[in-house]
């Protein structure tokens, strides 16, 4: 017999298990189908970045108690190492073909489905003027995460940094490569590293150079004059190019249009951190295919008004697939599309 | 669980669904209504606190008549009683008193606006605006003689002076220099250190503008001169001189947040909201106590529609932990021991939950943890000096014992 849920979770990440948990509290049946082996998502990859024992407000930590509460939840079947390989529409709910590593193709059938399936990093090989790759001292945010996330402390210790810079609006804000959004988490999350660079290495000299900060959120405001009196400089200067210094080959030089000063500039520096922004996922469009979903100039999916519900009745978007979100903003907007969907499924014959 | 020699008595309780909603922010509204079509009966309680009641705060389809919804006005909040699932809150009303219970509490008080006086160093006049007053006069009628603004005149809108613009107020002045730009053919000067760009529609906003024709100078040292009517504003790239300054208000927490925030037993963040983080879970819209939530912008940085928006997730919030009918403790929980307890009352001052409370057992005097309260953080064993205080539960979770 064809299983039955009464809500299909596509994704595993933050926003997915949110979702899954709050309709799950409420009392409905749910299947949450995450590809990858385990759940979890882009969350995993983020640290922690208290200062001194005092938490930064990251949501790096936000992840833990979600997952074991998932593995608890009476409610919630979890199928790893899963894709959705075709949809259909019955009776106004949707029949899902199921393909997987560990068992044969099943199908199940629910009554809606919300769709968490996140975003991928931007490649920063895509910006050419930033070496990365191949100049060695051009690494990103998120390598610099795994990094730290790994080995705490000890990740960038005695290497001598003398001067550390942050890049912001990597793939960010640039109609170049059609990106002509702000990913919005990039200045939060490179500032509280910075502020983390400073405290653990406090040698080293950190320079941030920006477009605009980003300061809304209110978790982030304290944070930012927090840095700018621990001595961080902020630079208005983007566009940018990076090169080999001419004098030591594993450092880079920086230069830049210093704009408030109103002059061109170069600077040498340790390591260059670029502040990767989000994307939508590689394989989006076939998501999209699959519900016939419309998508955003960008690639995100789209919504009508209340940002979580898509053009396609039953189906809702939670989380970072709809627009670039934080941690924090992930789980607020998972409520928000869990909210959506309880709705729905009251009012419909279904509920 | 006999090892512990203690057994959790109190099963689950049914309770009703009932909440109440203080605060008459716009995005209260929409909480309400979102709480009435999930079949609760909503006391909404405003004016002492939050925004109070104009037409123009109330959204168009805030509910207004529902069978299952109670208004009460003009009401302060003097004293709260009780725990998640029958919280009685006391209020004055006109000199008399009103008491009202309900099973969990939503805070949509919202945030206070306010001209930074202080901050700019800069006086109001007739050349000297803020967002709302051009606001005011353009939709005031020509009769009244209002100074608008007249085609080709030049205005200066200034963001970031001496300080951040909240994203609200700086989303609002942006909307004014459109229609400035658009309707009134003005020559808009938008001056920014960090421009607003966080969200799809503010990236969309500023793209606008600059298809409109609105100039975007980005300044750091700017030095403001009024002469003979002008103004005249000096940065980096020279000497803007215009007819109007119009500069963005400020956001700050409403003056009683304080008060409120001591009378529910909620903390409040460095920069006075409400914290929706703490110790044991860090989830937007939760505070520190069971059964008390925050909506819209009592706790949050938004526009109306992030607000509103934010009302949603409050309102699955309360339906998640109320949706059942029923409320049950923590798996793992804290226990007195009355007999061991000597009454210092550290425990009561340092539950981060406020659920420990001094109760009468049968002869004596002690303190209690509130079960349902209760979410088994520990930290009231860890400072307890007697060791009257343990953790107890029904079975220890399957990923806690593989830890």
């Amino acid at each position: 017999m064809q299983k039955h849920a009464d809500v299909v979770v596509i994704g595993g990440g933050i926003a997915g298990l949110t979702a899954a948990l709050n309709l799950a509290q409420r009392g409905l049946g749910i299947t949450l189908v995450e590809r990858e082996s385990a759940l979890g998502g882009n969350a995993r990859t983020v640290c922690c970045k208290a200062l001194d024992g005092k938490c930064q407000l990251c949501g790096g930590c936000l992840l833990a108690d979600r997952l074991a509460a998932v593995e608890e939840a009476k409610r919630i079947e979890t199928l790893v190492s899963t894709t959705v390989t075709h949809t259909k529409r019955v009776d106004g709910g949707f029949v899902l073909h199921l393909a997987s590593s560990w068992t044969p193709d099943t199908t199940l059938s629910a009554d809606a489905v919300i769709l968490a399936t996140g975003f991928d990093h931007v490649d920063a090989h895509t910006k050419g003027p930033y070496g990365y790759g191949i100049l060695p001292a051009v690494t990103t945010g998120e390598e610099v995460e795994k990094r730290l996330r790994q080995n705490g402390r000890s990740a960038y210790e005695g290497l001598g940094l003398q001067k550390v810079a942050f890049i912001q609006c990597v793939g960010s804000r640039d109609e170049h490569v059609g990106r002509g959004y702000c990913s919005q988490v990039c200045c939060r999350y490179a500032v509280r590293l910075a502020r983390l660079f400073k405290s653990w290495y406090p040698k080293a000299e950190v320079t941030l150079f920006k477009m605009d900060i980003q300061t809304s959120g209110r978790d982030f405001d304290p944070t930012w004059q927090a840095a700018q009196k621990e001595g961080i400089r902020f630079v208005a200067g983007l566009p940018a190019v990076i090169r080999r210094s001419p004098e030591a080959a594993e450092r880079a030089t920086f230069l830049y249009d210093d704009i408030l000063a109103g002059k061109l500039a170069q600077e040498d520096f340790d390591l260059i951190v670029l502040s990767v922004g989000m994307q939508p996922r590689r394989d989006a469009d076939h998501m999209a295919g699959l519900f016939g979903l419309n998508q955003d100039p960008y690639g995100f999916f789209a919504t009508n008004g209340d940002e979580t519900s898509a053009l396609v009745p039953g189906v809702f978007v939670a989380g970072s697939c709809q627009a670039p979100r934080s941690i924090a903003e992930s789980v607020a907007h998972a409520q928000k599309a869990a909210e959506a969907c309880y709705v729905y499924l009251q009012e419909s014959d279904h509920g | 669980m006999d090892d512990l020699g203690y057994k959790i008595t109190s099963q689950r309780i049914s309770v009703d669904k009932r909440v109440m909603v203080l605060g008459g922010a716009p995005e209260a509204g929409a909480l309400t209504r979102e709480l009435l079509d999930l079949g609760y009966a909503v006391h909404w309680v405003t004016n002492d606190f939050g925004y109070k009641i104009t037409p123009e705060a109330v959204l168009p389809d805030s509910p207004s008549e529902h069978p299952k919804l109670t208004r009460y006005e003009e009401c302060s909040l003097v004293r709260l009683d009780g725990h998640v699932g029958g919280f009685l809150a006391r209020f004055r009303r006109d000199g008399t008193e009103l008491s009202l219970d309900a099973s969990a509490l939503v805070v949509a008080t919202g945030n206070e606006r306010y001209y930074p006086a202080e901050r700019y160093g800069l006086v109001l006049s007739s050349q000297v605006l803020t967002v709302p007053q051009v606001r005011k006069q353009l939709g005031a009628p020509r009769s009244t003689g209002a100074a608008l603004p007249h085609r080709n005149q030049r205005v200066i809108l200034l963001l970031d002076f001496k300080g951040e613009t909240a994203k609200e107020t700086a989303t609002e002045a942006m909307c004014l220099a459109i229609d400035l730009r658009a309707q009134w053919h003005c020559e808009v000067y938008v001056f920014y250190q960090n421009l607003k760009v966080d969200t799809y529609n503010l990236e969309r906003l500023t793209r606008t503008m600059r298809e409109k024709g609105i100039v975007f100078c980005r300044y750091a040292d700017p030095k403001i001169t009024i002469e003979d009517e002008r103004i005249n504003l000096s940065y980096i790239e020279g000497t803007v001189s215009g007819e109007l300054l119009i500069l963005p208000e400020a956001v700050r927490p409403r003056e009683d947040t304080q008060e409120l925030a001591g009378l529910l037993r909620v903390r409040l963040g460095e920069d006075g909201f409400f914290q929706d983080i703490n110790i044991h879970e860090y989830r937007p819209g939760i505070s520190v106590r069971k059964g008390i939530f925050f909506a819209g912008r009592c706790h949050m940085d938004g526009d109306t529609a992030e607000a509103e928006g934010d009302a949603m997730q409050a309102a699955a919030n309360v339906d998640a932990l109320l949706g059942t009918g029923f409320l049950e403790p923590e798996p793992i929980i804290a226990h007195v021991d009355s007999t061991k307890c000597v009454r210092c009352y550290t425990c009561v001052r340092t539950c981060p939950h406020a659920a420990v409370e001094m109760a009468d057992y049968d002869e004596v005097i002690a303190a209690r943890v509130v079960d349902l309260a209760c979410r088994g953080c520990g930290a009231c064993v860890a400072n307890c000096p007697v060791r009257a205080i343990d953790l107890v539960g029904q079975v220890m979770p399957a990923w806690a014992q593989s830890a």
